[in-house]
């Protein structure tokens, strides 16, 4: 054998054993998105369970309009749903829902001081709000780790892997801007 | 560049093989000699190769998390390195107080040159703190990836030390582990049940607490309302696990994944993992080019 065709033939099983490990790289890296998402969904689920519980003390308390309660189970139902499904856009508009009723009750909440003495009261809105805290960050870590696979899936020579093997980028976890705004204290107890 | 980047195991043992190869490749007298080192150098260059990519793609591939949201599991941090509580690891080279140390005591031989004595390091854990929260760092079993090097000559004895010292920047790749946190899998249905038939267990006890109308027997209310007391019982220790102070732990992969700690920002050791298999399959390619040539002058 010549000396070059040698050569061509080390580097043609480097080019496989390559692109076996660049195939390998990118399972680990979907599996990287499953794994932040499951550290999600744990918390919206003990979330979800948690939110009829509040709803129920509320309705006790007249000054809660139905509307918001309505809307907080509405969106709970659609959170689910979204996280069942596994669709990341549309958890992400639900959470901002959820989240933004969630704020109208804990505001209306502060001028109360019945419903701050009511002791299972409390104890809900820490536990919701721990998990809320949680869920965003761990969102974080679910972005960043969605990052780093979209990036590699477009980059070279993994994308040609990609392509051959139908990796598929993965959505990013944004909350709805309502979740972002400010909660408009006067204009709720204007109401 | 070498013995900074690993000093320890296969990064250490690889290179040093690999240059005895080299040597004896040279100097062999015998092309079967020659042939047998460039063959070793064949398998140690693609497996050197192999694994210095896959080290460097896994600093590039795994997300950077926050303690306080990291998932169990392998995880890739950063943060400053503080003490743990209690008495500060000290050097035994200036006795200054250190997190971690790795010493190598070389003598002066008469010939002049170094002959290493022994290797001395710590496996002392250490905090790691990102802003988020913190978690202990065990650098056992570790590649320690230290930058910081001091050398102090005391005669014929030469102390090399490569430490880190607190509020280094701290790189760590491994295992994370919450130590006191509820299990995420917590179900509070399932525990309701459990309870419940650990209660069934003991009839007098059971009967003795919800058995209101006294008829020896509980009836559907009853036992309605031992449920409810199980659930509240159930809920109480879970918020009770979830106020419970938690403690993270870095440690080595069971799997045998890299278990990575260093004072280097990830970048510049994913840089330096790809040149050591740039060095890996050149030796290879090498390799292969003298296999090929001994193959055409008739020796294999």
């Amino acid at each position: 054998m010549s000396i070059t065709a040698a050569i061509i033939l080390g580097l043609t099983a480097v080019a496989l054993a390559y692109g076996v490990l660049v195939y390998n790289g990118l399972v680990s890296l979907k599996h990287n998105v499953a794994k932040a998402w499951a550290n999600i969904d744990v918390l919206l689920k003990q979330r979800h369970d948690e939110l009829p519980k509040l709803v129920e003390v509320c309705r006790q308390y007249k000054q809660f309009e139905e509307s918001t309660l309505t809307r907080v189970t509405e969106a709970r139902a659609r959170v689910a749903q979204a996280r069942e499904s596994h669709d990341v856009s549309a958890l992400g508009a639900a959470e901002g829902l959820l989240r933004a009723g969630l704020g109208q009750i804990f505001a209306v909440a502060e001028a109360y001081p019945e419903l701050k003495a009511n002791e299972h009261f409390m104890q809900l809105q820490t536990r919701i709000t721990a998990l809320e805290n949680g869920v965003a960050d761990r969102r974080e870590w679910y972005n960043e780790a969605v990052n780093v696979h979209n990036v590699r899936i477009e980059q070279f020579p993994d994308l040609i892997i990609a392509r051959m093997f139908g990796f598929d980028a993965q959505a990013l976890l944004q909350f709805a801007t309502a979740e972002k705004a400010d909660v408009d204290l006067k204009a709720l107890f204007n109401a | 560049m070498l013995v900074r980047l690993r000093q320890r195991r296969l990064e250490t043992v690889l290179p040093l093989i690999q240059f005895a190869a080299i040597a004896l490749a040279v100097h062999a007298d015998t092309g079967r000699g020659s042939v047998a080192a460039l063959a070793v150098l064949l398998v140690t260059g693609f497996f050197g190769w192999l694994r210095a990519i896959r080290h460097a793609r896994l600093i590039d591939d795994t997300p950077t998390s926050r303690i306080a949201s990291a998932a169990q599991g392998y995880v890739e941090l950063r943060g400053r390195a503080q003490a743990l509580d209690g008495t500060p690891l000290l050097s035994p080279v200036d006795g200054l107080p250190v997190l971690w140390y790795r010493v190598v005591t070389e003598r002066k031989r008469s010939d002049g040159k170094w002959h290493r004595v022994s290797t001395d390091e710590s496996n002392t854990s250490f905090l790691l703190e990102d802003g988020s929260g913190t978690c202990a760092v065990d650098p056992e079993g570790a590649e320690m990836m230290v930058g910081r090097r001091d050398v102090t000559l005391r005669g014929d004895t030469r102390y090399t030390q490569h430490a880190l010292i607190r509020n280094d920047t701290v790189y760590v790749l491994g295992d994370f582990t919450t130590i006191g946190s509820i299990d995420p899998d917590f179900n509070v249905r399932e525990q309701v049940r459990e309870l419940l038939a650990s209660w069934k267990k003991d009839h007098p006890r059971l009967l003795e607490r919800f058995d209101l109308d006294g008829n020896g027997e509980l009836d559907l209310q009853e036992w309605e309302l031992a449920r409810q007391q199980a659930r509240r019982e159930v809920e109480r220790r879970r918020d009770e696990a979830m106020a419970a102070p938690e403690a993270h732990l870095v440690r080595r992969p069971s799997t045998g994944r890299l278990y990575l700690i260093s004072d280097f920002d990830p970048g510049r050791i994913a840089r330096r993992y790809r040149w050591l298999a740039l060095f890996h399959i050149v030796l290879f390619l090498a390799a292969i080019a003298g296999l090929a040539w001994f193959s055409q002058v008739g020796i294999i």
